[in-house]
């Protein structure tokens, strides 16, 4: 028996090896729908960005390029919101790094970084095609050292779930065969309406809500998000007070997400380039509790933050009237929104 | 579960592990293990139709325990009857009533009276085919006198839910799998080195094979109107590949996963596209199915002891209630007569049992002789299976049609791009390595023995690696619908 189960073992680690190798023959392939439709329209117009941004629906959704660069002194089109909807490290990360290794790089001063937890794909997303294509090794190895990190079955549990879903999916795809092609097919897409109405990224939640009814496209998910929201607008208030506590920020931090913004912060450094990261509102209790001290120690290593969690100090992120759903505002909130973000900017000096 | 699905292939370690390593110094955990993996993976599916394997194995149990009690011949044949009843009563429940009723009142419209069927609203338990031919045999075969019922539930209870060929066969007779559920199983080296070997043909032939070959006999069979006759050939060529492919493959894995677990399962498929007649073909496909409906049907008919004309009565008989089995649609009943009127010349000129051994026994390569046998078996093996896969007899009409007009001599015209000429070129390493392999119980057996390790492993990567880089859409298996 043991005989039997050594060499089933050496076979599959034989096999995880062997699938890497392509990953060396083939050129990399941007896989988030959205991120392909904004990085084709920022080189097709040969857009020149002094600042982008990275992160999720909380970024893509809610910061206006337009306000930020008014309020920092920007001109139009120097400041594009390249965030996408869930998108969560360790794909955000992954797509800023080979940004950094693009063309898109070569003008940029300011890179807005949301930071998230580091195995961010909900349980809605996991099956979506465009969780595989950042299941690299180096990012195998990250999920792995995630998992080590872990506590809790339930949470082990769900780092393995995310990780066979994704990674297996992309290790069957083997990056050459079927999975080229869907990426490739990712540009023929006519997405162009992503980049919001004035083309810098901002593609606020409500105007996609309303672009989806009026075309006729399926239109459920938004919806739900919407209604179980309005179902149950309780839930709210759970993370506003969640957003009012402090938070002990010198307790255990998460190493993963600590090295891998630190190892960014460096990439940023040598290309001339100022990370910032950003802590958005709305957290719940259990990722404020990683991601604020995981904070507090990149600010001690000189990575900028800009904190607009405090729903103390901002609480019209925390009212019902200003919600599309749990996640996301609405339009009467979202220029405020990046205003305040602006001004949080301003105050670390960006653009000084 | 499908077996290739990633729930399987985190379900089987696990049950594997606690087979070997929690249950197995008590053969009773075993087996009771193995009964709770099987309602585990069944469940996976669908739930509430687990309560129908367990009142089917509970009847089949019970009877089996009243045949001991009894020697009265009448008691005895009630009690038979009651197991049949049980048993086709749910399959005629589930899988004929909407067919009988629609075919009722078509009969009356017929007659000039419109009738509106009452038809049932129930989606067919997978698997409902198999496992209620498999405990009927054991209600059979103990009525006979074939075998001593058991007393042992959890025995029994695993024997009916075995999960390896619980949803799609091999249907196991009680004679053969029963008593390996009395005996204590020890883990084997070779015997589980083997089952793997089988697993990864199986999933080849499955992911590789029927998989990619479905997408165009889909695609054929969906539009069969408008593609001309040399498409609706490769069309039936790819089902025939897919349907192969697809259920012996099935097979494979399920053979391979019972050597894991240290049982043996009966042979289902012995490679039938090298068979140089339709006879042949008969006794390399399927082989559970048609040696169940030989033993349970064929035989107590009165085989082939009779007459011209019994003999040509039971032999459309197991031809048509074979095709019956397959689905409640005409055209399966066509395929099986059709398959009958195919058989028949044969059987009645005495030349089925012509070929008994494997076709080039001592040779390479085949004569010319048997390759043009083996072309035109296949081709009829290839006519009849439009029939099993036409939506109805019509479409199947249609499509002999356009075959046997002008656009045969066409080139094929949609649908036959690089992906096909790909997948054409998969199916022919396919044919090619089965060639290689003929002799073996599956192809690659012992393909690679005499190689050095290196290479040895290389060859289990490269299929490995097929299987992850050529694997087509995923596609339920095609005999879970039976």
């Amino acid at each position: 028996m043991k005989r039997f189960l050594k060499k089933i073992g050496w076979f599959c680690l034989g096999m995880i090896i062997l699938s890497h190798v392509p990953d060396f023959f083939v050129n990399y392939g941007w896989g988030h729908d959205t991120w392909v439709a904004k990085y084709s329209y920022c080189h097709s117009n040969e857009l020149k960005p002094k600042m982008l941004m990275f992160g999720s629906s909380r970024i893509y959704r809610q910061v206006s390029p337009e306000v930020l660069a008014t309020e920092l002194g920007y001109n139009k089109g120097e400041v594009i919101n390249t965030a996408c909807n869930a998108c969560f490290p360790p794909q955000s990360f992954h797509l800023l790094k080979q940004t950094l290794n693009s063309s898109l790089a070569d003008s940029l001063d300011y890179i807005l970084l949301e930071l998230g937890m580091p195995t961010g794909v909900s349980q809605k997303n996991i099956n979506h095609h465009r969780e595989t294509y950042y299941r690299t090794l180096a990012n195998f190895v990250w999920y792995m050292n995630y998992l080590k990190e872990t506590k809790g079955v339930a949470s082990k549990a769900f780092v393995l779930q995310t990780l066979r879903q994704s990674y297996v999916q992309v290790r069957r795809a083997l990056g050459v065969f079927d999975f080229k092609p869907k990426l490739e097919s990712l540009w023929d897409r006519d997405d162009e309406h992503l980049m919001g109405k004035a083309n810098d990224g901002f593609y606020p939640i409500w105007e996609h809500n309303n672009y989806n009814i009026s075309q006729g496209i399926d239109n459920a998910g938004l919806e739900k998000q919407r209604s179980d929201f309005l179902k149950n607008p309780g839930l709210l208030d759970e993370r506003r007070v969640a957003n009012e506590v402090e938070y002990d920020v010198s307790g255990a931090y998460s190493q993963v997400l600590f090295q891998e913004v630190n190892r960014i912060n460096q990439l940023c450094v040598e290309k001339g380039i100022v990370l910032v990261c950003l802590i958005g509102p709305r957290l719940s209790q259990s990722n404020l509790k990683i991601i604020l001290p995981t904070a507090s120690e990149l600010v001690n290593n000189n990575v900028l933050m800009v904190d607009m969690h405090s729903s103390q100090k901002y609480p019209q992120f925390y009212e019902e009237r200003t919600s599309f759903d749990l996640g996301h505002f609405n339009e009467e909130v979202a220029s405020n929104f990046s205003e305040n973000i602006a001004k949080e900017l301003k105050a670390i000096g960006v653009n000084k | 579960m499908l077996f290739n699905s990633i729930e399987f292939a985190i379900f089987l370690p696990i049950v594997f592990l606690l087979y070997w390593f929690v249950t197995n110094k008590n053969l009773k955990m075993q087996n009771a293990l193995v009964v709770a993996a099987s309602y585990v993976f069944y469940g996976w599916w669908d739930w509430r139709f687990l309560s129908l394997i367990v009142f089917s194995s509970f009847v089949d149990y019970t009877v089996g325990l009243g045949l001991a009690k009894t020697q009265e011949q009448n008691k005895r044949k009630a009690l038979l009857v009651l197991s049949i009843l049980v048993n086709l009563g749910f399959l005629g429940f589930f899988k004929y009533f909407n067919f009988f009723a629609e075919s009722f009142a078509d009969a009356f419209t017929l007659l000039g009276k419109e009738m509106a069927p009452a038809r049932l609203n129930v989606i067919l338990p997978v698997g409902i085919s198999f496992y209620t031919f498999q405990t009927l045999s054991y209600s059979i075969d103990v009525y006979k006198r074939k075998m001593a019922p058991t007393r042992d539930i959890l025995s029994f209870f695993a024997f009916v839910s075995f999960f390896p060929q619980l949803v799609a066969g091999p249907i196991e007779r009680a004679t053969n799998l029963l008593p390996q559920f009395y005996k204590k199983r020890t883990f084997d080296y070779a015997k589980a080195v083997d089952g793997m070997r089988q697993i990864l043909w199986g999933l080849f032939k499955k992911v590789v094979i029927a998989d990619n070959c479905a997408l165009f006999a889909n695609q054929i069979f969906n539009d069969s109107a408008s593609v001309n006759g040399s498409t609706l050939v490769l069309g039936a060529v790819f089902f025939a590949f897919q349907i192969y492919g697809d259920f012996s493959g099935y097979s494979d894995i399920a053979i391979g996963t019972s050597r894991l677990f240290g049982f043996k399962l009966m042979k289902n498929f012995a490679f039938p596209y090298f068979s140089r007649d339709i006879a042949e073909f008969w006794r390399r496909w399927h082989i559970s199915l048609n040696t169940w409906f030989r033993d349970y049907l064929y035989i107590p008919l009165g085989g082939s002891r009779g007459g011209l004309q019994m003999k040509i009565r039971n032999t459309f008989a197991i031809f048509l209630v074979s095709g019956f089995w397959h689905g409640a649609n005409w055209t399966f009943l066509a395929w099986g007569a059709i398959n009958a009127f195919f058989f028949l010349p044969l059987f009645v000129s005495g030349n089925n049992r012509n070929h008994l051994g494997i076709v080039a026994e001592n040779s390479f390569l085949p004569t010319i002789r048997d390759a043009i046998k083996i072309l035109l078996t296949f081709a009829l093996t290839c006519f009849a299976w439009i029939f099993f896969r036409a939506e109805n007899i019509t479409q199947a009409i249609q499509i002999i049609q356009e075959i046997f007009s002008a656009s045969l001599f066409e080139l094929p015209d949609k649908y036959i791009g690089f992906k096909a000429a790909r997948t054409l070129l998969l199916v022919a390493i396919f044919v090619g390595i089965e060639w290689l392999g003929r002799r073996n119980e599956y192809a690659i057996e012992k393909m690679f023995f005499s190689w050095k390790p290196f290479y040895r492993y290389a060859a289990y990567y490269a299929i490995v690696f097929a299987i992850i880089a050529f694997g087509g859409q995923e596609q339920q298996f095609i005999y879970f619908q039976f």
